[in-house]
């Protein structure tokens, strides 16, 4: 189709002229009827609201009338234009590439009369009236330009209504939700400006409403109280039922939708009894999606659900960010993750608990707010006469709702990290969820007040383009703060992350062995990376000792190879203390993080509570065996690091037993049967073995799929890949519970330089340099804390000391032996 | 005893002009003798508010004076910043602290301004604006020289860098 090259100037449809008259003659009606038809004489101040009424409908008429006879527009190919204004000409263009939004909306006498007003909306949130409205277009014109503007068509002169059936619906009201829409507290004020309007119309008649409603009331006999006890709830009702009005009309016919568009797909609510309107999100400016309960409908279930967009005005009343009505939050995280295509939706990701002292704080501002209030009273008692005698029980109460609050607004934190989407939880009186995509985050903001500092808190803030401009993750350990701030935009902090302090100035006496103990802190040294096993950090020496493990210098990575503790809480605590000092560090469970044990509040078994872990590990900024390996380059490097987690299945026979069941059972009889046996679930797998069979398989693949596979590999495992490490065991039965003979040639076929594992009831970290030594295995010395022995060592997995060989680590092995543990672990 | 870290960042490399303590100090004096001196007319005026203006008064002007003490000299050891080729890094307050990051690919503008007090003595304020209302950073206290190189220079960084600025 060819384009005129000058296309012609347009006007607004000329029924406008109709519609203007019609609403000229209604406006005036009111006073001619009270004038004419009840032969009222108007007072001039009792007619005040009706000839306001009229002047403004008539005056909105004429400005109608004068809008259409001024007004052209057109669409060429780069954009939107319009002329328009009596006396100022204005002249208002957008290009069709800025277009960001295309709003039709009708009110009663537009509808009456076939029209439709349009808005084109370029986005902007700062400039007001930025966008340009085309007052009133009929149906037809409308639909033929939405469809136009949006999917980059031509303007056809005639056509047959756009077929609906490429929308695909994700919502429609129930009016079950009518309920939690109108019953709060606007009723009142509703009802208040309702009453008060019609009391004055009725004045303008000469009726005094309210003389009529005291005649009708006894007040005699029911008593202040009384009256108000029947005068509050009527008011209320009447207000709910305006409410009820109100919104029925306004969410009529409301449906959510998701249509093609002409960049990509877009998000259509369509709404409206009287008034129809309809709002186009384009999905190439979602960033995100927040639902917020507030404080008492919270307890019902019932939240709001907006959009997190840019381009999209948040504080207006008839706000485009808002998708939904409020209605049950099973339906809002629905929605929502159909809105985000992605389910399930970030929303409903398991947050992480902000530390106890973001509650000590607000407790400590709920006091202090109390005493300044109870002081403020006290302080009004001494200057004047009328105060109560029980002023410090309102002090009292303040207190104690104070509290509640600090404690409700507490429990709110939270905060996660998920798939691309930064989550945060916090509010007291809306509990707000919002989950923003990392990619849209453009700045952060640390905040950290004096009592935040006393407390280790930090607030991070995200800065974005989108929704509000700004989502906080509230009272954040600092450390934790940093972590997830680097971990949501990777690279990006990472130049002002402060080198890690040395514990405390040590006198530089170094080790026997050069290549382990504490490492001193060595300046400009190249990058290492180091290794530990089975820090068990239940008991409090443990704890301690790996609070103390510390890098060399900043840029270090840290291997953790399982058995960091049994309690999901203490996990967390190591891996998170961990990350705050070195710049990667890596996990792999153990068989200990699998336990579920009575005693640990998350219950999650098997491969649930394996995952859960994954998601911790990530939301403090740890590695996993679910993420992708990463390049080691410091020193001995690049390596890539591959953290697995394969588990066991029987093979690994104790010397004497010739099968499996044979084995066990001999272990059952003796008494040695590994508690795993009866803590660690392998849900939804039938047995251990099962779940072991399924992670070689997957694991497998991955390795063989690396991004660099001419690398040579770090392969860590809390399980001992080669069969041979476990013939020195203490106690020969435990080898069922050490590993899998189909790993033994995964050194060879993986290209693996070392292999880091833990597990092994030795005091040591075997690091298993294999396939690029021609000189046979060697091992390392490493001393695990056990029981608060021997002090934590790191081992340095890449610089490998020569003198360490298996039979060295053997004698080693041997001597420390505990008779006693092989029932514990 | 050192200034305690409180996060783990490092410092941004550089501190601003000692004359800010001087921009600080005359702004905090200003508002303090604007409030106090307002309260203080009230309490002269109207004899029969003074039993409650008297406390409030007093309460104000306390802590326009403590503010005057400290704030200026504690702003000055907190404020400093750093302008790489990747992104802006500024850390300012003084009871609160912030310390912000603005990555480069992200700035939308980069602008000075100058009030009449920083004029007054040489200063001048850099102001990084991003897509987002809420993520504009300030750079107080600045030589005017100073500034004005720091804005050409963002502003050659930020030509130079591809950027997504939504």
């Amino acid at each position: 189709m060819s384009t005129p090259p000058e296309e012609p100037w347009r006007r607004l449809d000329r029924r406008m002229i109709l519609v203007s008259f019609a609403l000229i003659m209604l406006s005036a009606s009111p006073l001619a009827i009270a004038t004419w038809g009840f032969g009222v004489r108007l007072s001039p101040l009792g007619a005040a609201p009706a000839i306001a009424a009229t002047s403004l409908g008539v005056l909105s008429g004429l400005r109608d009338t004068l809008t259409w006879i001024k007004t052209r527009y057109r669409i060429t190919d780069e954009c939107v234009e319009r002329r328009t204004g009596l006396l100022v000409r204005k002249y208002r263009r957008i290009p069709r590439d800025r277009i960001r939004s295309f709003d039709v909306a009708a009110k009663l006498r537009h509808r009456a009369a076939g029209l439709r007003v349009v808005t084109i909306g370029a986005g902007q949130q700062s400039a007001a009236g930025d966008a340009l409205k085309l007052d009133a277009l009929s149906r037809k014109v409308s639909e033929q330009l939405r469809e136009e503007l949006l999917r980059g068509g031509q303007l056809a002169s005639e056509g047959p209504e756009p077929a609906r059936t490429d929308e695909t619906v994700i919502a429609t009201l129930r009016w079950s939700w009518l309920f939690y829409n109108i019953v709060n507290g606007w009723a009142f004020l509703v009802a208040a400006v309702v009453l008060w309007v019609v009391y004055w119309f009725a004045g303008t008649f000469g009726v005094d409403l309210f003389a009529v409603a005291v005649a009708q009331f006894d007040s005699a006999s029911a008593g202040v109280m009384g009256s108000l006890l029947i005068a509050v709830p009527v008011v209320f009702g009447f207000g709910v039922a305006i409410m009820a009005l109100l919104f029925v009309t306004e969410y009529w016919g409301f449906r959510l939708t998701r249509a093609p568009g002409p960049h990509g797909t877009i998000l259509r609510t369509a709404k409206g009894l009287t008034k129809m309107h309809q709002v186009d999100r384009e999905d190439r400016r979602l960033r995100g999606a927040q639902i917020s309960e507030p404080l008492l409908w919270r307890w019902a279930g019932m939240a709001d659900t907006d959009v997190i967009a840019t381009g999209l005005k948040v504080l207006s009343a008839d706000s485009g960010t808002t998708i939904l009505p409020r209605g049950p939050i099973r339906v809002a995280r629905r929605v929502v993750a159909a809105v985000l295509d992605r389910d399930p939706s970030p929303l409903t990701e398991p947050l992480r608990r902000h530390p106890v002292a973001a509650g000590w704080r607000r407790l400590w501002w709920a006091v202090m707010l109390s005493a300044v209030f109870g002081g403020c009273l006290w302080w009004i008692s001494t200057l004047v006469e009328w105060m109560p005698p029980w002023w410090p029980l309102l002090a009292l109460g303040a207190l104690l709702v104070a509290a509640g609050g600090a404690l409700v607004s507490y429990r709110s934190l939270g905060h996660t990290l998920v798939d691309g989407y930064l989550v945060v939880r916090a509010g007291l009186t809306s509990r707000t969820t919002a989950a923003l995509q990392t990619q849209a985050v453009v700045g952060w903001t640390f905040r950290q007040s004096i009592f935040q500092r006393r407390l280790g808190l930090v607030t991070l803030t995200a800065t974005t383009a989108a929704g509000t401009g700004a989502y906080l993750a509230r009272d954040l350990d600092a450390a934790a703060a940093i972590a997830l701030a680097d971990r949501a935009v990777p690279g990006l902090l990472s130049p002002y992350v402060a080198r890690p302090a040395p514990a405390a100035p040590k006198p530089t006496t170094r080790h026997a062995d050069t290549s382990v103990g504490v490492p001193a802190l060595v300046g400009g040294a190249p990058h290492r990376l180091w290794a530990v096993s089975d820090l068990h950090v239940g008991t409090a020496e443990n704890r301690r000792i790996c609070d103390e493990l510390r890098p060399t210098t900043d840029g270090d990575w840290l291997i953790v190879a399982g058995d960091v503790g049994e309690l999901v809480s203490d996990i967390e605590w190591a891996l998170g203390t961990l990350r705050s000092r070195f710049r990667r560090v890596l996990w792999t469970p153990g068989n200990h993080e699998l336990w579920t044990l009575p005693c640990d509040p998350v219950q999650l078994r098997g491969e649930a509570r394996y995952l859960a872990l994954v998601e911790i590990c990530r939301s403090v900024g740890v590695d996993t065996p679910e993420d992708p390996y990463p390049v080691f380059d410091g020193a001995g490097g690049p390596v890539t690091v591959a953290p697995l987690f394969l588990l066991y299945d029987y093979t690994l026979l104790p010397p004497g037993a010739s099968t499996k069941e044979a084995a066990l059972t001999s272990a059952y009889r003796s008494g040695a049967l590994c508690i795993d046996e009866v803590v660690l679930h392998p849900d939804p797998y039938p047995s251990r073995a099962a779940w072991c069979e399924q992670r070689l398989a997957a694991t497998a693949e991955r390795l063989s799929g690396r991004a660099e596979p001419h690398l040579p590999t770090v392969l860590v495992n809390h399980f001992p890949l080669a069969g041979q490490a476990t013939d020195q065991l203490p106690d020969p039965t435990s080898a069922l519970w050490c590993g899998t003979t189909r790993t033994a040639d995964w050194p060879l076929r993986f290209h693996a330089s070392r292999v880091v594992s833990g597990q092994l009831r030795v005091p040591r970290i075997p690091v298993f340099a294999a396939a690029t030594r021609p000189d046979g295995p060697l091992w390392l010395p490493g001393v695990q804390p056990q029981g608060g022995e021997a002090p934590a060592r790191l081992q340095d997995v890449l610089a490998a000391a020569d003198q360490y060989r298996l039979s060295s680590w053997k004698n080693l092995g041997t001597a420390t032996a505990r008779p006693d543990s092989t029932a514990r672990w | 005893m050192g200034w305690r870290e409180t996060i783990p960042l490092r410092n941004p490399q550089h501190r601003v002009e000692r004359r800010a303590i001087v921009w600080w100090g005359l702004r905090a004096l200003l508002v303090a003798v604007v409030v106090t001196g307002g309260l203080g007319v009230g309490y002269a005026a109207t004899p029969s508010a003074r039993a409650w203006l008297g406390p409030v008064l007093l309460v104000v002007a306390v802590l326009g004076v403590a503010q005057l003490l400290v704030m200026p000299g504690w702003r000055y050891v907190v404020h400093r910043w750093e302008a790489g080729d990747e992104a802006v890094f500024v850390a300012t307050g003084w009871i609160v602290r912030y310390w912000r990051v603005a990555p480069v690919s992200r700035i939308q503008t980069v602008d000075t301004r100058r009030g009449p007090l920083e004029q007054l003595l040489g200063l001048a304020t850099v102001a990084i604006t991003t897509a987002s209302a809420r993520g504009t950073v300030y750079i107080v206290g600045l030589d005017e020289r100073v500034a004005r190189q720091a804005a050409e220079r963002l502003g050659e960084i930020t030509q130079a860098t591809p950027g997504d600025a939504t």
